[in-house]
């Protein structure tokens, strides 16, 4: 469509009044766009040691000055003896904490909300998100006296109760890391997680529930039909979330740390994943090109499954992230 | 009119005994880990400790009072965790209200911005250059500015933000008030779950994070508690470069016979009872929202 | 309702503030030693080398701060305090700031942004070493201290292949004539021990070769059911004890009989080794979770709960458990065995030391600090380190070794409180250290004894290293990761043919890795390396 000069001007005109009308919220985004420039954007100028021979004896003039190597490092990684073992493990333990870990955060904040009696609502909840602040250090020694084979507590109680005849090889049997893994990360997490949808389950307006139990909704229905579709943005935009960090292990998180304590010689069949033997051969010698590279491969990953979940969420749900 | 169905009792029922079991799951772990801080470190390595300290000593909470090092690490968390909180809730909030409004121009920009800064990054090594570039290194600002806007947070804000009645801006907009006015005045004081969380959010993470301590400053009087704890939890940590050498390996060995595990779940439990304070102070804000609800009934 | 809950947070924080306040009265605060300089002469032992009260004088008498890190996490000193750091300041003129790392990635930062501390304790020789980063010790001697001698030998294998300069002096080495000249000073390497009242309720059984091992080991799962036969140390060290008893090559290469350098993964003595522990594996006298252990008190906590008849760690494990079980009030007593139980059973030593004192190119006062290293690596300053102040804190008994008078090796509080030993460890060499490791202790000594008679050293092997960010580098981290992983699958093979299977397989996975090509680089370099050394040695 053409259009006159005279069309051109009174459109930028307009513009330029619609932007004064919200210039408080254009200040608002403004001071957004430069803290971005100034902590995430200019960082970055470290990717392209990704593609340099760089060395940190170098020191910093040497990410501009070291010569470039093209995909030397990506070939490196996806060429590595390991590769298709770390990647299945990664995948595997990303995939089972998705499935399992990612609803138990709604779920506890919906048996929570349906709790009638304050004081023990008020209990339970503080009390299921001090895991969240065990470190995962602690956390292993913790899960270490309670369920080695020679020294668990746990062990002696399942095998007085008769459950098992002998130790259940959890921190040492590749079988089991994966399971121990899943279990440990929604202990941890979901009280945590749990507070986010609490504060969403909030703002739904309760004349719907009274509504509904005029109407003869029981519990269960009143929550399949109003809590859920209450939350519904709020579990879209986790998921969405989740899924753009998926390969660190989601919403919960924390593969790296789990698999870099709770990994050892001998489960480390299914324990070792890509972030943890790329620190093992990366970044542990300084070879911070070679981690740099493969740290832009889990960024692009994550880009791409943000933008898909996103456009699958419009597509089907109605409302994505952006 | 309320009275229980038969649906009610069993649901009800379930819902807490299932609600128990997470309660014992997630306390007794936290219970040990107390227990054992209260035992001597020697007789913890045996077995038999599940509910109460068999040896108890005061031992491993006196190496941290009598350190004059922790009492400064304490004082730098508390101000860091409460400036911190605070800033970065605001900071964030005022983003991502931005974002929430449909007719913000360049609102797709901004948004994909956005997600684009929060999953590339150039790594610790820019980030520390930029830092230092910014004069901010060794710093008590380091902590606090580099934080101000929480990606995730702008995300989470900006959904609630985006579902708020609208009528309540374009009420107070028919009254005159601008933009800045309707989000102080307006849009602040309906969020208050929304802030009670972030805060709550954000304020432990400051509590948390040792890492920025450990990189970006050099002073000993700005280090954080946490700081402080990982340099205990860290001490029974050999990596494995040192495991290689088994001379390294014994001198670890005989240099750490006053056993880590009990010290560490000393230096754990200090770090986290303060938290443990102030939780039921912000816990009552999102609470509220659900007993609007009750009361109502 | 944010007003209430941010007054409701300072009260809080005020409260608990003023708690700590009130029990923290008279700690220790961190401070910077501020002794006048007068040069303090302890008493000099016979051969010093560290003319001490020069040091001071060179500095006008002043204090000069020098920040130290320290990259160990596990390091017990977060501060420069107690008598004897006070006593090396005033001889020195050094005040010591130290900086422990809380992670491997501190120093790497340091390194790349150059935001260098003073001086760096560190084990990674091949990145440090660095004209860039470091001062050689060359250039530091010859401008400020020329009298620091330092020993050829050890300036040879601490010089770097690429420009024959030396950066730092590696700690826990001694050229072999030094040891042949100090024959009393100590070795130290892997041990067994036993339980004393299992043993005596076997009837106190003779253990001479490895059958008898083996048969006692049968003794023990007869009759005593609960308890495993054998708890070893985790990780890259697990049974090293019979690593040794099998003359198995521990280093990174080692020499076989056409004087080529081999990858220690390639040495059939190691393939003997997996025969011995898969068949001891499957007779049930080790269990796998051994193999994850990691850290001391994981095979601590067997012992402690009685479920371990023997342990395989170090020299001095025996002694250090038995005063822990003590203080646990448990009364199980470890026995060391000091003797060998096979003729070949040799330790072999190739390294070169593993940590030292590097100077960097941020250093505020090079002299100082070069003065300071100076008497750290001089006898007369290792032995204060390590000991105390001579005639006051140690003497030398009637058998020529130190008796260490006002602290404890068992005892860590009297040890921290005088600031000394650990600090030694930094910069002692395998000599004084050596005459110190087996005093203060009940059975250790004889079973140091027993290794030092029987370790063979090769240190020229050791030069091999590779350079840093090199892909020779890379190699080695890859294939010694390897077997770590694949020498597990190894270890619990299902019986000796799966054994050879699962070695040959991991050996070709290191093939592929490239190891074929790490090897020829060190034989590229091997030969200079042997003519260097052996033109400076008589040996």
């Amino acid at each position: 469509m053409e259009m006159t000069m005279q069309a051109k001007k009174q459109k930028s005109a307009r513009r330029m009044r619609l932007f004064k009308n919200q210039i408080w919220l254009q200040l608002f985004a403004i001071i957004g766009v430069v803290f971005m420039l100034l902590f995430s954007i200019v960082p970055m100028f470290g990717i392209i040691m990704a593609f340099k021979n760089y060395s940190i004896n170098q020191g910093i003039a040497g990410i501009f000055t070291s010569d470039w190597v093209g995909l030397k490092h990506f070939k490196e990684f996806f060429g590595e003896q390991r590769f298709p073992e770390l990647l299945r493990n990664t995948l595997a333990l990303s995939t089972l904490k998705l499935i399992f870990s990612f609803p138990m955060p709604i779920l506890l904040a919906i048996m929570l909300h349906e709790a009638r009696n304050m004081r023990y609502k008020k209990f339970v909840q503080t009390v299921s998100y001090f895991p969240h602040f065990i470190s995962w250090i602690v956390c292993y020694g913790v899960v270490y006296a309670l369920a080695s084979e020679k020294v668990g507590v746990l062990q002696d109680m399942l095998m007085k109760i008769g459950l098992i005849s002998e130790p259940v090889p959890f921190l040492t049997s590749p079988n089991w890391f994966y399971g121990v893994s899943v279990v440990l990360s929604i202990w941890k997490s979901s009280g945590w997680w749990a507070i986010i949808f609490l504060a969403s389950i909030s703002g739904i307006d309760p004349e719907l529930y009274e509504a509904a139990v005029v109407d003869g909704a029981g519990r269960l229905k009143r929550i399949r039909h109003i809590t859920l579709p209450g939350i519904k943005g709020s579990i879209v935009t986790m998921l969405i979330i989740s899924i753009g960090s998926f390969l660190g292990g989601g919403l919960v998180g924390s593969n790296f740390e789990q698999s870099y304590l709770f990994g050892n010689a001998l489960n480390n069949s299914t324990a070792e994943l890509i972030q943890t033997y790329s620190f093992k051969v990366g970044l542990v010698h300084g070879r911070f090109a070679y981690a740099t590279a493969i740290s832009l491969v889990e960024s692009c990953v994550s880009l791409f499954l943000i933008l898909t979940s996103n456009f699958v969420a419009k597509k089907t749900a109605g409302s994505g992230l952006f | 009119m309320k009275f229980r169905t038969k649906e009610d009792y069993i649901v009800d029922t379930v819902n807490y005994i299932l609600l128990g079991i997470v309660a014992i799951v997630t306390i007794y772990p936290f219970w040990y880990v107390f227990v054992l801080s209260f035992n001597d470190g020697y007789d913890a390595l045996v077995k038999g400790i599940y509910f109460w300290p068999r040896k108890f000593v005061l031992d491993n909470y006196i190496a941290f009072f009598t350190d004059g090092r922790w009492l400064s690490a304490f004082g730098v968390s508390v101000v860091r965790t409460v400036i911190g909180g605070v800033c970065t809730t605001l900071f964030t909030c005022m983003v991502a209200y931005a974002h929430s409004r449909p007719n913000l121009m360049f609102r797709r920009f901004y948004s994909l911005l956005l997600i684009f800064c929060m999953y590339f990054s150039g790594g610790l090594i820019p980030f520390y250059v930029t830092l230092r570039s910014y004069n901010l290194l060794n710093k008590f600002w380091v902590y606090i500015i580099p934080g101000l806007l929480s990606y995730f947070f702008v995300i989470v804000a900006r959904s609630f933000f985006s579902e708020l009645p609208p009528e309540l801006m374009e009420a107070a907009k028919i009254d005159g008030a601008s933009d800045l006015g309707i989000f102080f005045r307006v849009v602040l004081p309906v969020s208050t779950p929304l802030l009670a969380t972030m805060l709550l959010f954000q304020a432990v993470n400051h509590w948390n994070s040792w890492v920025d301590s450990a990189y970006y400053v050099r002073d000993e009087s700005l280090r954080t508690l946490s700081y402080r704890m990982m340099e205990v939890i860290n001490k029974s940590n050999i990596s494995d470069a040192m495991a290689q050498s088994s001379s390294a390996m014994a001198q670890m060995a005989e240099a750490n016979r006053t056993t880590s595990f009990s010290l560490q779940c000393a230096s754990l439990v200090v770090c986290i009872i303060p938290i443990l304070c102030v939780y039921p102070f912000l816990q009552k804000h999102f609470v509220q929202g659900m007993m609007i609800g009750a009361v109502k009934g | 309702m944010k007003t209430k809950s941010f007054l409701s947070l300072f009260a809080v924080a005020v409260l608990v503030l003023s708690l700590f306040a009130g029990c923290s009265g008279g700690g220790n605060t961190t401070s910077a030693s501020t002794a006048s300089g007068t040069a303090a002469t302890g008493s000099s032992a016979d051969q010093t080398k560290a003319p001490s009260s020069e040091a001071a004088s060179a500095n006008d008498g002043k204090i000069v701060d020098l920040t130290l890190f320290v990259d160990e996490t596990w390091w017990s000193y977060n501060t420069w305090e107690g008598k004897i750091p006070q006593m090396v300041t005033e001889k020195t003129g050094v005040n010591i700031i130290p900086t422990v790392a809380v992670d491997e990635n501190q120093l790497q930062l340091m390194v790349s942004s150059g935001d260098l501390p003073d001086m760096i304790c560190s084990y990674r020789f091949d990145r440090l070493s660095d004209s860039a980063l470091c001062y050689s010790y060359n250039e530091l001697i010859d401008q400020y201290a020329p009298d620091f001698e330092v020993d050829p030998v050890t300036k040879y294998v601490n010089s770097t292949l690429h420009d024959g300069k030396f950066y730092v002096i590696k700690n826990d080495f001694a050229s072999p004539q030094k040891w042949k000249d100090n024959p009393k000073a100590l070795h130290q390497g892997p041990g067994i021990s036993f339980r004393k009242d299992i043993l005596e309720g076997l009837g106190n059984p003779e253990i001479n070769s490895i059958e008898d091992l083996e048969n006692v080991y049968d003794m023990v799962l007869a009759q005593y059911p609960g308890v495993v036969p054998i708890v070893a140390e985790g990780m890259d060290n697990s049974f090293r004890y019979m690593k040794v008893q099998l003359a198995v090559h521990s280093d990174n290469f080692y020499e076989d009989e056409a004087e080529q350098l081999k990858w220690r993964g390639r040495d059939p003595q190691l393939l003997e080794w997996y025969k011995l522990m898969n068949k001891w594996y499957h007779k049930g006298y080790w269990t796998a979770d051994n193999l994850a252990f990691k850290n001391a008190d994981q095979y601590k906590q067997v012992l402690m709960n009685g479920e371990a008849f023997s342990l395989m760690a170090y020299d001095n494990t025996a002694d250090t458990v038995n005063t822990e079980m003590k203080a646990a009030g448990k009364d199980y007593y470890m026995v060391a065995k000091p003797e060998w139980l096979t003729d070949e059973a040799t330790l072999f030593d190739y390294r070169i030391g593993w940590r030292g004192l590097f100077i960097t190119r941020n250093c505020s006062n090079p002299e100082a600090a070069i003065n300071f290293a100076k008497y750290a690596y001089s006898e007369e300053g290792q032995q204060f380190l390590l000991w105390g102040e001579e005639d006051v804190d140690w003497h030398y008994g009637d058998d020529g070794y130190p008796v260490f008078d006002t602290w404890e090796p068992s005892d860590k509080n009297s040890i921290m409180a005088l600031g000394v030993r650990y600090w030694g460890w930094l910069t002692c060499d395998n000599i004084v250290n050596g005459m110190g490791q087996g005093v203060g202790y009940e059975q250790t000594f004889d079973v140091k004894r027993y290794l030092t008679d029987r370790t063979e050293r090769k240190v020229y092997i050791g030069m091999a290293n590779p350079a840093a960010d090199s892909d020779e580098s890379a190699t080695l981290s890859r294939v010694n990761d390897l077997l770590k992983t694949e020498g597990v699958k190894v270890l619990l093979a299902d019986n000796e043919d799966g054994v050879v299977t699962a070695y040959n397989n991991m050996i070709t996975m290191a093939e592929s890795m490239g190891l074929n090509d790490l090897e020829a680089w060190a034989n590229s370099v091997y030969p200079q390396i042997k003519e260097g050394y052996f033109a400076i040695t008589d040996e």
